[in-house]
């Protein structure tokens, strides 16, 4: 094989810049986990049915499997680990916990990722709009009922938030 | 099938304006893959199905990403379908437009794909197709020296295939005005809501009165391309919307259509849902025109 030109790469990751050099093959769910060390992010089908690797780029849900590094340059990404710590964890985080929202927890990274846009856009969603924010997000032990109660949950506790701050 | 790489190395560029890349474009003509939202372009890259030796990426250039209301409705090509939800002029008038790019795949591709990769696919399930054939779509395509305005049916030409020429790209499209009267909707069925459609069908109606003045109907997946159903059309023009006649436009929708088998589904199963699915979309768009 050929060998390839790389770019460089500045990409700003849970709030913190990183540089990396990628090659224009490589995507941005290679990059993060293989040269950024950001493993969280799960590798899936590859080609953008099962939502794994969802992350946030620029505040909205994206497949890293289909998106090539270079198309995220300049660009804000946030993975799980950037929406909540385990000393303070948002409460999607709390309630997926609480709620056994996990079962093997492969597709948890995703569906957080996913439930965490769907709750910064609408904070009170129905089951309906529940199921279709994570439509996206394929979890073979089938635990969707846990995972669905678990966003309302937490829905709940934001919106509690937003009224107590009044 | 490894899917979790791109096999085959490739150059990569990221023009910042619409010139540079038609320059780009016109250099290097059939060298030359454009990138848009990649979400079907990299699945087709990582099994092997395509291997283009250079990328080109529009993500740089936001020329390309707007829309205008302006008499119609003017669409930059790179305009995600999730921004075209969040348009409110598109939620209110062209109501089938909306459903169409809720009825794309999942939130994350919702994000990612792009009305222009969309249509630049040529893919005969395309979901914005229908509705945008209802809103008798135009497209504008450019090339370094000149552009053409081509009406969307005639940029499909066959499964994969657009009236694309190497070095051409698609700057915009455009639909026409809708006023009050207009109602419209689309349905699309698939085995799973993520799942591309076995069958899409979207209806738009100018209503005066109790009478259809304008109908149009198009349908997805069931021929080589994203098709208009004339002949149904032209049943209901003219004429007080009665039962009876929708079900004998759902027939001739589904005389008029020429689907296969494919891994989806059926020729046989496209030709009879596609009548049920005809008489709803018909129904819903008759409706909405009257409120």
């Amino acid at each position: 094989m050929s060998k390839t030109k790389l770019y460089p790469l500045k990409i700003n990751i849970n709030g913190v810049w990183k540089k990396a050099k990628v090659a224009p093959e490589e995507s941005l769910l290679k990059v993060l986990r293989e040269k950024l060390g950001h493993t969280e992010v799960k590798e899936g089908c590859g080609k953008g049915d099962c939502g794994a690797c969802a992350v946030l780029l620029n505040g909205k849900p994206v497949n890293a499997c289909l998106t090539l590094a270079l198309q995220a340059d300049q660009q804000k990404v946030v993975t799980v680990k950037g929406i909540g710590t385990p000393d303070r964890p948002h409460p999607l985080q709390e309630s997926f916990v609480k709620r056994g929202a996990i079962q093997c927890g492969f597709c948890t990274a995703g569906m957080l990722v996913s439930a965490k846009n769907l709750l910064d856009e609408n904070p009170n969603p129905s089951r309906d709009e529940i199921k279709k924010a994570i439509s996206g997000n394929l979890c073979r032990c089938t635990g969707y009922k846990k995972i669905i109660e678990a966003i309302e949950e937490a829905a709940q506790k934001i919106r509690q938030t937003i009224y107590d701050k009044r | 099938m490894n899917t979790h790489i791109l096999p085959q190395p490739f150059e990569y560029v990221e023009p910042q304006t619409i010139d540079e890349a038609l320059q780009y474009l016109s250099e290097h003509k059939e060298k030359v893959k454009i990138i848009a939202g990649g979400t079907d372009l990299l699945v087709q890259m990582k099994i092997g199905k395509v291997s283009p030796p250079c990328l080109l990426s529009l993500s740089k250039i936001s020329a390309l990403r707007y829309v205008i209301e302006e008499s119609g409705l003017r669409m930059g090509p790179l305009t995600t379908f999730r921004e075209l939800q969040m348009t409110p002029s598109i939620s209110k008038r062209y109501t089938a437009l909306f459903e169409a790019t809720k009825a794309v795949s999942t939130a994350q591709i919702q994000t990612m794909g792009t009305l222009g990769g969309n249509l630049c696919n040529g893919s005969p399930a395309a979901d914005s197709a229908p509705p945008l054939l209802v809103f008798r779509g135009k497209v504008k395509l450019m090339d370094a020296r000149e552009e053409r305005i081509l009406s969307l049916e005639e940029f499909f030409i066959g499964p994969g295939k657009t009236a694309l020429k190497a070095g051409e790209m698609l700057t915009e499209i455009e639909l026409e005005e809708v006023n009050e009267r207009t109602g419209s909707a689309f349905k699309k069925l698939g085995r799973v809501s993520a799942d591309l459609s076995k069958v899409s069908i979207a209806v738009a109606i100018v209503r005066k009165d109790d009478l259809c003045k304008e109908c149009r109907i198009a349908v997805g997946a069931v021929a080589p391309v994203p098709m208009r159903a004339r002949k149904s059309e032209s049943i209901l023009i003219g004429k007080k919307i009665e039962r009876s006649l929708i079900e004998k436009v759902s027939h001739q929708v589904s005389q008029e259509i020429s689907p296969i088998d494919d891994i989806r589904s059926t020729a046989w199963y496209r030709r009879e849902v596609v009548k049920a699915m005809a008489r709803e979309t018909i129904q819903l768009a008759w409706e909405r025109a009257a409120s």
